[in-house]
């Protein structure tokens, strides 16, 4: 079993909307994303276009953030997931350093939304969640997993551009995409081995 | 003049204490660090103070193989520094660290694959070498002298090494590698340790002729490293590698030292000057490199293309904890010089 995402980015319009739905379903502090979409231009004009990369961690199989973690607060479920366990990070921000998809940010501060204001009643419930000097990043919705269902990203996307399934799986709808597609990671040369695949790009 | 020297860098010392507390309370929102630019100064200093601890014990584990006797009084003081050096490392390392209480779960956490694994276990016992010395357990000479010798060339070097490992996932990343990292970052280490042990025996009126040739070799050896990786470059389209700040002062360095052996090698003030240089030079060219492997984004063009390119300026607050951990380093050298010949 190894979870993976497959991204079509012919079929993602930029709305950030999974952005949203990742704020919201991890409750993260006001600054910190899990999720982003980064915007490029393509081509010149008058044939120019405005492209767009979504970018959760990409949860890769040779990871060099977790091999540069001293303390093993890093580390891979037997699903495929590149975890932070919270009680073990330092904060030494080595893992930030190594990671080349810059999936990764530390809580200087667990600031608000409504800067100079008292967490609203929602912040307060999931700030809980986060310790203020340690590193956060995707996880691929783990507590949704869990219980069967889907990351925030891939229900939320109105495109239906997100594709979420089992890697190992031939059957599986990642991997026929992947086929289908050619699907490729983003940075393959690295040899992170990256579980998320974008297609169509 | 020692007591003197004592109760400044004690204060200093209780000025690094306040800050370091009002950092724990507030935490590194008081730096000018962020995502972008992850390691600064603190990390800077540490590379420092480290490299610095590394030269002087290789110079004492070197004296102390040889049995050269006239340079005993320079191993004493050496040690010392050696150890306060490695205090103030460690310190500024602690400072940086969001979780700095958490430090030891490195011990449990046993992930041989991490430079930072390796750094923790090699300082701690280049410290422990020097602590057996200054309690008076390793013998003026015989087996364990120079088993203790041999071990403190392992322990110096080998972390000095390890230094050059922190930035590899970076070039993996497709960053610019420096083709001349291990020796530039050995020789620096060895060149700051030298101009530190200088000061030392000036400070000491100690004055072993020998110490502007070594401090030429030293020169010659981080000379040829950077100018190595400033011709290497000069094919790479990406330019912006530029250490010609620092490959000019270093040149500057090797005539002044030329100079100084050439038509005055008894002149203590100008050796002085010069070894204050080099310690600047090495503080240089730590502060470059780390800033090399951070200014550009990490993601490639045309993704990074509305990514600014991050700016870094340490806030007074990191100046000030950078400066207290050298008044930490000062304190402990100078006590523990004044308890050892008391």
């Amino acid at each position: 079993m190894r979870y993976g995402m497959v991204i079509d980015l012919q079929k993602c319009v930029g709305c950030n909307s999974c952005t949203v739905a990742c704020r919201a379903e991890q409750g993260t502090p006001a600054g910190i994303h899990f999720h982003r979409v980064v915007k490029y231009e393509a081509g010149k004009y008058p044939n120019a276009k405005m492209r767009f990369l979504p970018m959760p961690c990409m949860h890769c199989q040779d990871p060099p953030c977790q091999k540069v973690c001293p303390t093993g607060a890093t580390f891979m479920n037997g699903e495929g997931l590149v975890l932070i366990d919270p009680e073990r990070c330092i904060g030494c921000r080595a893992c930030m350093v190594a990671c080349p998809y810059e999936a990764r940010q530390f809580l200087w501060d667990l600031w608000t939304y409504f800067e100079g204001q008292l967490p609203t009643p929602y912040e307060q419930l999931k700030r809980k969640n986060y310790d203020k000097g340690t590193v956060v990043k995707c996880n691929f919705c783990i507590h949704r997993l869990e219980k069967g269902r889907k990351p925030a990203c891939v229900e939320t996307c109105p495109a239906l551009a997100r594709t979420f399934g089992d890697l190992d799986d031939p059957q599986s709808e990642v991997s026929r995409l992947i086929v289908l597609h050619r699907g490729a990671p983003f940075r393959e040369e690295l040899g992170t081995e990256p579980s998320v695949y974008y297609i169509r790009g | 003049m020692s007591w003197i020297v004592l109760i400044i860098a004690l204060l200093v010392s209780m000025v690094w204490g306040i800050m370091f507390l009002r950092q724990l309370k507030t935490g590194l929102t008081t730096t000018a660090l962020d995502d972008k630019f992850t390691w600064g100064l603190y990390v800077q200093g540490f590379f420092f103070f480290s490299a610095l601890a590394g030269g002087i014990l290789t110079f004492v584990g070197v004296v102390t193989l040889f049995e050269l006797k006239s340079l005993n009084p320079l191993v004493e003081i050496g040690a010392a520094v050696s150890f306060g050096c490695l205090v103030a490392a460690g310190l500024l390392l602690g400072s940086d660290l969001g979780k700095p209480f958490r430090g030891t779960k490195i011990l449990s956490g046993k992930n041989f694959a991490s430079p930072l694994t390796w750094d923790f276990y090699m300082l701690s016992f280049c410290g422990l070498l020097i602590v057996l010395f200054l309690l008076g357990w390793i013998p003026k000479e015989g087996a364990l002298t120079t088993l203790w010798s041999v071990l403190c060339l392992i322990a110096a070097l080998g972390f000095v090494m390890i230094h050059t490992l922190f930035f590899l996932s970076r070039v993996g990343a497709g960053f610019r590698s420096q083709p001349f990292l291990g020796l530039d970052t050995l020789a620096q280490s060895l060149w700051g340790g030298m101009a530190l042990i200088t000061l030392i025996a000036l400070s000491a009126s100690i004055t072993p002729v020998s110490m502007v040739r070594l401090l030429l070799i030293g020169t010659v050896l981080t000379l040829i490293s950077l100018v190595g990786a400033q011709i290497a470059y000069l094919s790479n389209k990406r330019k912006g590698f530029d250490q010609k700040k620092i490959i000019g002062l270093d040149t500057f360095i090797l005539v002044v030292l030329v100079l100084i052996q050439v038509f005055a090698p008894d002149n203590g003030f100008l050796l002085a000057v010069t070894s204050v240089l080099i310690l600047a030079a090495v503080f240089m060219e730590k502060s470059h490199l780390m800033r090399e492997y951070q200014v550009k984004p990490t993601l490639p063009l045309p993704y990074s293309r509305y990514e600014a390119a991050p700016e870094y300026a340490p806030t007074a607050d990191e100046w000030i904890l950078t400066l207290g951990s050298a008044g930490v380093c000062v304190f402990l050298s100078v006590a523990i010089i004044i308890l050892r010949v008391s």
